[in-house]
């Protein structure tokens, strides 16, 4: 026992103290972050403070008062405001002349082609005809960017609908109650019970359950089998094996990456939760009721825990699968054949758990939920959902530890005779051989 | 009671056999070699021996016990041919490693490899990588990682093997101290002077198969005196027509004025000293001599060992 611990310690220490593993430490939330990102960068970078050139060529020049909440909008926590309007009144039929010599002064460039950042960011085109039609007009740089385009219309719509009722007579304070704003609180219901979790959240969640069990299980399974190649090169493996079971040899190597792996994947996920309350959610893109909901939401204590037990036993279908396929090769090229049916399988986990994400109940899903290498994925993906029946959820553990067992039965004969066999690679017959000897 | 027994085994790879029904007995104290060409299946023992592989047919005792190496690993140390170690591991951290895999616990292996290093006069290098170091460095580190646990048998395969000179004698002069203190010691090799200067016994084995068996005194008795070594002043060349009668000389080995040759088989030391003097020759040397190991070597072995079967270790099981 003291053995294999020292194995597992050895294996750890040596892994940790790498090079490789404090970039891969440090980059990961780096990559993560602008994984996070790229939604928001999708919908349009959002353009910092604004300069708006309004022409407005409506009688009762209501440009003011339609612009009066967004002008006192700040831009993220600070003092700055988001918007400065420049307002330009003029008769009705010169709006065109007027905006049309504004335009040379909107995203003037410096040398070097950058924005100018005193330059006009658009200009707001505000006439009777359009009020009445519902219908502005804003040219601008940032025309592409979503974020800004939705976040002024929908502020301009309010203004508009206020406007008119003004202009029926009704005073400004019922004009502002019955323009209030509305939100929606989603809740989800599954078989008739509230899971307590939003809409969004429940899907985001799932989502990044997949990918992080992905991450958590590939890379792992491939440095093993890169470390066991590498040692096959090196007689010290004589001398373990004098000295120790090939089984345990095989144990420690997988227990003790395996545990580099959960370090680096806890310091991930340490300095994400840090990187969340740090940045409290505020975000200075997107206006909060436009940004996608990329806050990790509460998870439940059951779904960590039936996460944590099925990334433990696909932490050791796949990585004595890859200690095996290791142990069959020579050469790191070598490996990029043989591994293929361990990373068919462990693909099909992955992708089978995004095709379910929407459908948990759906014959697929309960089919994959009982195969040791797609269970992983897609029963803590299902559970995030709605809980599985209890029966359904024994029944998978059971059939995963079988398979687990098996792997590692498999594996364990594969590795006792592979690590010792050097020269050309083994056919299939041949490793028939070594599964088969005693 | 012999350290190891070996009983008539036997081991195939894929199609050829690299030992076949081989025994031998090593006993208690004293340094045991294991000769033979490359490829005579030498490391294929030891690996039996220490239950690396499995041998197809016959067994392997150790110490009388019926456990393998597996199990007595805290009494047996190994020292495997080169690259034994982690190449980027610390030195200090590979022989704690290497200690505790032997049974010591970490404090032990770490007390146990610092005083080695100290003994071998690496005590500057023990928080250097492996691979920072010399051949000849961590060959030594090898051996203090294979005798930090006291083992009562040391095995030891090709140790002096990639090493000059000066480095073979500090390794050398360690394995003798340790067989002084009673410790039984196991090496193999292909190289006889070697296995001359250490050995008490040696087996010598060729193509799986055992051709020589005993102690060197044995066997040198048994081969007989029929060398001479001759050293000529002066006429060298009258001697020719002598050295190539082939019932008078088997074989010569000819450095010139040195000439060392084997007798024929019937033939007389003085009828040779005879012939040369009648010839006119010179001699300044006239010298019966027990044969070298090397010589005994070569000539149990023959023009075999030179056409020695590739290594094909796929499918050991």
């Amino acid at each position: 026992m003291s053995k294999l611990f020292a194995i597992i310690r050895r294996e750890f220490v040596e892994r940790v103290r790498t090079k490789a593993f404090l970039i891969g430490t440090v980059m990961g939330p780096l990559l993560f972050y602008a994984v996070g990102k790229l939604p928001q960068l999708m919908m349009g970078k959002a353009s910092g403070a604004q300069t708006i050139a309004v022409v407005d060529a409506s009688t009762a020049q209501v440009s003011h008062r339609l612009l009066d909440s967004l002008s006192r909008e700040k831009l993220g926590v600070g003092e700055m405001r988001r918007y400065r309007f420049v307002t330009v009144a003029v008769a009705p039929d010169r709006a065109t002349a007027v905006r049309d010599s504004i335009l040379p002064s909107v995203d003037q460039r410096d040398e070097r082609g950058d924005t100018d950042p005193e330059s006009l960011t658009g200009i707001l085109v505000v006439t009777d005809t359009g009020l009445a039609a519902g219908r502005l007009t804003y040219l601008g740089r940032n025309v592409g960017s979503i974020g800004d385009i939705s976040h002024l219309e929908r502020a301009l719509r309010t203004a508009v609908v206020r406007e008119r009722m003004l202009g029926m007579g009704l005073s400004s304070t019922v004009a502002e109650a019955a323009t209030a704003r509305v939100d929606l609180t989603t809740a989800k219901v599954t078989k008739g019970k509230l899971t307590g979790e939003g809409a969004e959240s429940a899907f985001w969640l799932s989502y990044v359950l997949i990918i992080i069990l992905f991450i958590a299980l590939m890379p792992t399974g491939v440095q093993i089998m890169s470390a066991v190649v590498e040692e096959k090169s090196n007689r010290i493996l004589e001398v373990l094996v004098s000295s120790v079971r090939p089984f345990d040899l095989m144990l420690g190597k997988v227990l003790g990456v395996g545990a580099a792996s959960l370090l680096q994947l806890g310091i991930w996920g340490a300095s994400a939760a840090v990187a969340g309350r740090f940045s409290g959610g505020q975000g200075n893109a997107v206006d909060s009721a436009d940004r996608v909901n990329m806050t990790l939401p509460t998870i439940p204590t059951d779904l960590i825990i039936v996460t944590l037990i099925y990334f433990a036993l696909g932490f050791l279908f796949f990585a004595t699968a890859y200690a095996a396929v290791g142990a069959m090769c020579n050469t790191v090229q070598e490996t990029q054949q043989v591994q293929f049916p361990v990373m068919g399988m462990l693909l099909a986990g992955y992708l089978g758990a995004f095709a379910t994400i929407g459908r948990p109940e759906s014959t697929a899903a309960k089919i994959m939920s009982f195969l040791p290498p797609t269970a992983p994925f897609i029963v803590p993906t299902r559970w995030s959902n709605a809980p599985l029946p209890l029966t359904e959820l024994l029944g998978s553990i059971g059939v995963c530890v079988l398979g687990v067992l098996g792997m590692v039965w498999l594996a364990a004969r594969i590795y006792r005779v592979g690590i010792l066999s050097y020269g050309k690679k083994p056919s299939f017959k041949d490793i028939w051989v070594w599964i088969r000897a005693s | 009671m012999n350290v190891i027994e070996v009983d008539r085994i036997t081991k195939r790879f894929s199609g050829h056999v690299a030992v076949e029904s081989l025994s031998l007995s090593v006993p208690q104290g004293g340094i045991f070699g294991l000769l033979g060409p490359n490829g005579a299946g030498k490391s294929t023992t030891i690996r039996m021996i220490l239950d690396i592989l499995i041998p197809d047919e016959g067994k392997v005792t150790l110490f009388g016990l019926p456990h393998g190496a597996r199990t007595l690993s805290a009494k047996i140390g190994f020292l495997p041919e080169e690259r034994g170690l982690y190449p980027r591991m610390l030195v200090l951290d590979s022989l704690i490693f290497l200690g505790q895999m032997r049974g010591l616990t970490r404090v032990d292996a770490r007390h146990r490899s610092l005083w080695w290093l100290q003994k071998v006069g690496l005590s500057d290098w023990a928080k250097h990588k492996v691979q920072d170091l010399s051949k000849g460095m961590q060959q030594k580190v090898q051996l203090v990682g294979a005798l930090l646990h006291e083992p009562d048998l040391l095995v030891l395969d090709e140790p002096f093997g990639a090493l000059d000179p000066v480095n073979a004698q500090v390794l050398m002069d360690i394995v003798l101290e340790l067989s002084r203190n009673g410790k039984t010691i196991v090496f193999s090799t292909h190289q006889m002077e070697q296995a001359e200067s250490l050995c008490d016994r040696v087996v010598i084995i060729n193509r799986g198969k055992k051709v020589v068996d005993g102690t060197l005194a044995e066997i040198k008795a048994a081969a007989g005196t029929r060398n001479v070594a001759l050293t000529f002043t002066r006429d060298r060349q009258a001697a020719d027509p002598i050295l190539r009668d082939r019932s008078l000389v088997s074989r010569v080995d000819d450095s010139g004025m040195a000439v060392e040759l084997q007798l024929a088989p019937g033939a007389e030391a003085d009828r040779l000293l005879e012939a040369l003097v009648k010839a006119g020759c010179g001699l300044s040397r006239f010298e019966l001599q027990t044969p070298s190991l090397r010589a005994i070597f070569i000539q149990k072995v023959g023009p075999e060992a030179a056409t020695a079967p590739a290594r094909e270790e796929v499918a050991h099981v």
